[in-house]
């Protein structure tokens, strides 16, 4: 089992008296990618946020193996800056906000670049870009800080199964040299291909996450199963 | 006809009092503009993102100077604050004027450029470690003065045409000594090459601001 690099417990969010969730906990290891499923307004987005910090908890505790390595977040819609071109993406965090220098920020933002495969199109403005090289420049900002842990918000939403699988190669690639990956999705065939780990948000509770031959085999619980295959499977009484 | 209107010989003798106006007036606009520039920013920003009084003081800064006729705060400025003691020449209460209303329309320019920004910038650049004022320098200004380019010029063309007011206080811009040229040769071709250069000056900032919103309205 490799090092924790984020836990998060007893975790509660909640919008006025809508409760989202409630003492909710995870942990993520070293290069671990964990994959996120439930039904829409399970508040598995607000979970991404209240971790990356642009929302509060209203209860729980985060910690970080490495304080210094922090959270990257790469959004649903990317949000690249329309104004930069795919290096100006990159280097505007790593000289604003690590203080870097012009060529150090540079040569870091090559290297992310690279390492999503899009060194050829450094120069090209967002709108210049498909939606698939926008979502690898916006892989590449987040990477370009060297984050100990990645989010990403519904990552295939807007890729064709093709590039479902080159975007399954790209994180893999991160996880294989140490980067913890939390992505949160409805892609159930992307979960089950690309994650370690799956686990359930839904009505408020996350369920133990489970290797993703486990989560989707016969063994797993009845409220995954039910999830799963809705109308399939009889919400048992709980279980031990 | 050719006599009265477009008189070469009155042109000629009229022309260095109507240089001197066109620099005058020149200065006086590119001054206010500038100075309008720097306080509708400041404004705009004061007015989004300032403690609450301040926001409601560039409110009611923006509406009182929105709404007051240029001409009428150009007379206050030039023949009732030396009753306070505040004595301005013409060129100072002229640019005074200019910029003070130029400011409140920038502002609401600038603040409109800014709000239309997509939120979710300002979040990409939170999560990216950014402070909120790297945020505003390096995301979201540098997106707002795309869209305020267009009606940031269209602004600047009305404080250029309105420094033609400035004549009223006795300051010798163009329109000031066309119409001095005039009196003095009894014919009206200074009025005429005066009404010439302004179109010379204008027009094609009026083209240009055409053109800059039919390429923005273009889908990019």
């Amino acid at each position: 089992m490799s090092a924790v690099v984020l836990s998060l417990t007893g975790a509660r969010k909640a919008f006025g008296a809508d409760e989202l969730f409630t003492d909710l906990s995870l942990t993520l290891a070293q290069g671990e990618h964990l994959c996120l499923l439930g039904p829409s307004g399970a508040g598995k987005s607000s979970l991404l946020r209240c971790l990356m910090g642009l929302e509060a908890l209203d209860e729980g505790t985060l910690t970080l193996a490495d304080p210094t390595a922090g959270l990257g977040l790469v959004f649903q819609d990317f949000r690249l800056f329309p104004h930069l071109d795919a290096l100006g993406n990159v280097t505007l965090a790593l000289r604003a906000a690590q203080g870097l220098g012009a060529r150090e920020a540079e040569v870091r933002a090559w290297d992310a670049l690279a390492q999503v495969g899009l060194e050829a199109f450094a120069h090209k403005k967002p709108r210049a870009l498909s939606g698939g090289q926008q979502q690898r420049v916006a892989i590449a900002r987040a990477l370009a800080l060297r984050p100990a842990v990645l989010l990403f918000d519904e990552p295939t939403s807007a890729l064709d199964p093709e590039r479902t699988a080159s975007l399954g190669a790209v994180l893999r690639a991160l996880t294989a040299r140490g980067v913890a990956l939390l992505t949160v999705t409805h892609d159930l065939a992307f979960a089950e291909h690309w994650a370690d780990a799956v686990a359930l948000l839904r009505e408020g509770q996350l369920t133990t996450p489970l290797p993703a031959a486990r989560f989707f085999g016969p063994e797993a619980p009845a409220g995954v199963r039910a999830f799963l295959t809705p109308g399939a499977v009889q919400e048992e009484p709980s279980e031990p | 006809m050719l006599e009265t209107f477009f008189n070469g010989e009155v042109l000629l003798r009229a022309w260095p009092l109507l240089w001197e106006g066109l620099l005058l007036t020149l200065q006086l606009g590119a001054l206010s503009i500038v100075l309008g520039w720097l306080g509708g920013l400041a404004l705009a920003l004061l007015g989004l993102y300032g403690p609450a009084p301040l926001r409601a003081l560039v409110r009611a800064y923006v509406d009182v100077f929105r709404a007051l006729p240029v001409l009428v705060l150009l007379i206050l400025v030039y023949y009732a604050l030396p009753f306070v003691g505040l004595s301005l020449s013409a060129f100072a209460s002229a640019t005074l004027a200019l910029a003070a209303v130029s400011s409140a329309y920038t502002s609401e320019i600038v603040r409109a450029g800014i709000e239309a920004v997509p939120h979710g910038q300002s979040e990409a650049g939170r999560v990216l470690g950014l402070t909120f004022p790297q945020i505003l320098r390096l995301i979201v200004l540098p997106q707002a003065f795309r869209l305020v380019i267009p009606p940031l010029t269209g602004n600047s063309i009305n404080v250029l045409k309105d420094t033609a007011l400035a004549s009223v206080v006795a300051m010798p811009d163009l329109l000031k000594q066309a119409t001095q040229a005039q009196a003095l040769e009894a014919n009206p071709t200074p009025l005429i090459a005066a009404a010439g250069l302004y179109l010379l000056i204008l027009l094609p900032l009026v083209a240009m601001v055409r053109r800059l919103e039919r390429r923005l309205g273009r889908p990019s």
